[in-house]
């Protein structure tokens, strides 16, 4: 018997007393309570949804008599930048954002390209990239000509794949 | 007749015995081998803290942490107030100057090897406190807005929007919405005058307790 006690000793679970259980418990439980208060500190500073306005939608940006002295306007949606280009019946709205690192982009005419004087990107008149450090055609607007005046609307579902900061610019405006 | 002073810590020693807690901090030789510049770079910084502290108290009397008041706030501070324009300058050029001096500190105390054990501490504090000087340079290059403060923040929140994953999240915790607009003037204000000064004091009462418990690293 005392052989079968010796090894029943020796396989024993690792001894907790009351008291170390009880401290384990409570520490676990404070875990909990931490967690509960980091949590709800983060959920405080994270701006509400509702205070996440978006832009969108028609707006009038511009008349077609305004073509006749150029064939690029700048204009502003939402306070960001837009190109309006009109050659001969075909017309295409831009965002004038560069989609590389932001800075305002323009029509040449001499060469035909919208350049981004920051770091010398050229797109065709597709907004196709020609030449510069990024992938990213510049993004079409939607538009629609009503009598004489043009109203352009922000293609949400065109957003993707576009870097982070340019889409919360897009749907944020300035 | 003894002088004032001393009649005044004679007062304070009968109600309080502030001696036995004051004069171990207070009554220390600077030996001969810390008179010198290279010492002096962390106690120039702390200076330009105090200083900045100072003017920042000065400053917050005026300004108005608002898209329409920032701005003019700061204008009616330079040209309007009674020496304005000198608080506002030393807030804004000692702000620079902590840089300079805090690299420099970090710098020395990197080639002397008085980062090493059993100072590891220091350092690692230290460098927290570096992290914070840069906190508060990005908050507080925002409450002029104006063109330079209001792009230099576009361009530090679209870096942290690239971070994978939480990026887009941070970028928005960091603005309190989309875009650099009103909830991000009031954010980076309260970090700028109250979250960021009480972690800095903090940090810097554990950097300063340490040094003076280890003494500063001798020459070899």
């Amino acid at each position: 018997m005392d052989e079968v006690k010796a090894i029943e000793k020796e396989n024993r679970a690792p001894s907790v007393s009351r008291r170390k259980l009880l401290r384990l418990i409570t520490a676990i439980l404070g875990l909990f309570g931490l967690g509960a208060i980091v949590s709800s500190v983060v959920a405080f500073l994270t701006p509400p949804r509702s205070a996440l306005k978006k832009v969108g939608g028609w707006q009038v940006v511009g008349t077609l008599s305004e073509f006749k002295e150029a064939q690029s306007l700048s204009k502003v949606y939402f306070g960001l930048p837009i190109l309006l280009m009109k050659e001969e019946a075909e017309f295409r709205v831009f965002s004038a954002i560069c989609p590389h690192l932001g800075c305002i982009i323009q029509w040449d005419q001499k060469k035909k390209s919208f350049l981004c004087p920051c770091h010398d990107a050229f797109f065709d008149k597709h907004g196709k990239v020609l030449k510069g450090p990024l992938k990213d055609a510049l993004l079409p607007f939607e538009f629609k000509v009503e009598g004489e005046t043009i109203s352009v609307k922000l293609p949400e579902e065109k957003l993707q794949g576009y870097p982070s900061w340019f889409r919360i610019t897009m749907i944020s405006g300035v | 007749m003894a002088s004032w002073t001393s009649k005044l810590s004679r007062w304070a020693e009968e109600r309080w015995r502030v001696k036995a807690i004051l004069s171990p901090i207070l009554d220390t030789e600077v030996t001969d081998y810390k008179k010198k510049v290279r010492f002096c770079w962390g106690g120039m910084t702390f200076a330009l803290i105090v200083i900045e502290l100072l003017t920042g108290v000065f400053l917050a009397y005026y300004y108005q942490p608002t898209v329409k008041g920032a701005f003019q706030s700061i204008a009616f501070i330079t040209d309007q107030v009674h020496l304005g324009w000198l608080v506002r300058g030393i807030h804004h050029y000692a702000s620079y100057l902590i840089i300079v001096t805090v690299v420099v500190h970090m710098m020395i105390v990197f080639f002397r090897g008085a980062y090493k054990p059993p100072r590891e501490m220091t350092w690692v504090s230290g460098v927290f406190l570096l992290l914070l000087c840069f906190a508060f340079s990005f908050t507080g290059y925002l409450l002029t807005w104006d063109q330079r403060g209001y792009w230099a923040t576009r361009i530090g929140t679209g870096m942290a929007s690239e971070i994978p994953l939480i990026g887009e999240y941070l970028m928005i915790f960091l603005q309190g919405g989309y875009g650099v607009k009103q909830p991000t003037i009031t954010r980076f204000f309260v970090s700028h005058v109250i979250v960021l000064p009480v972690m800095l004091i903090g940090l810097l009462v554990a950097h300063f307790f340490m040094i003076r418990r280890q003494g500063v690293k001798e020459p070899f």
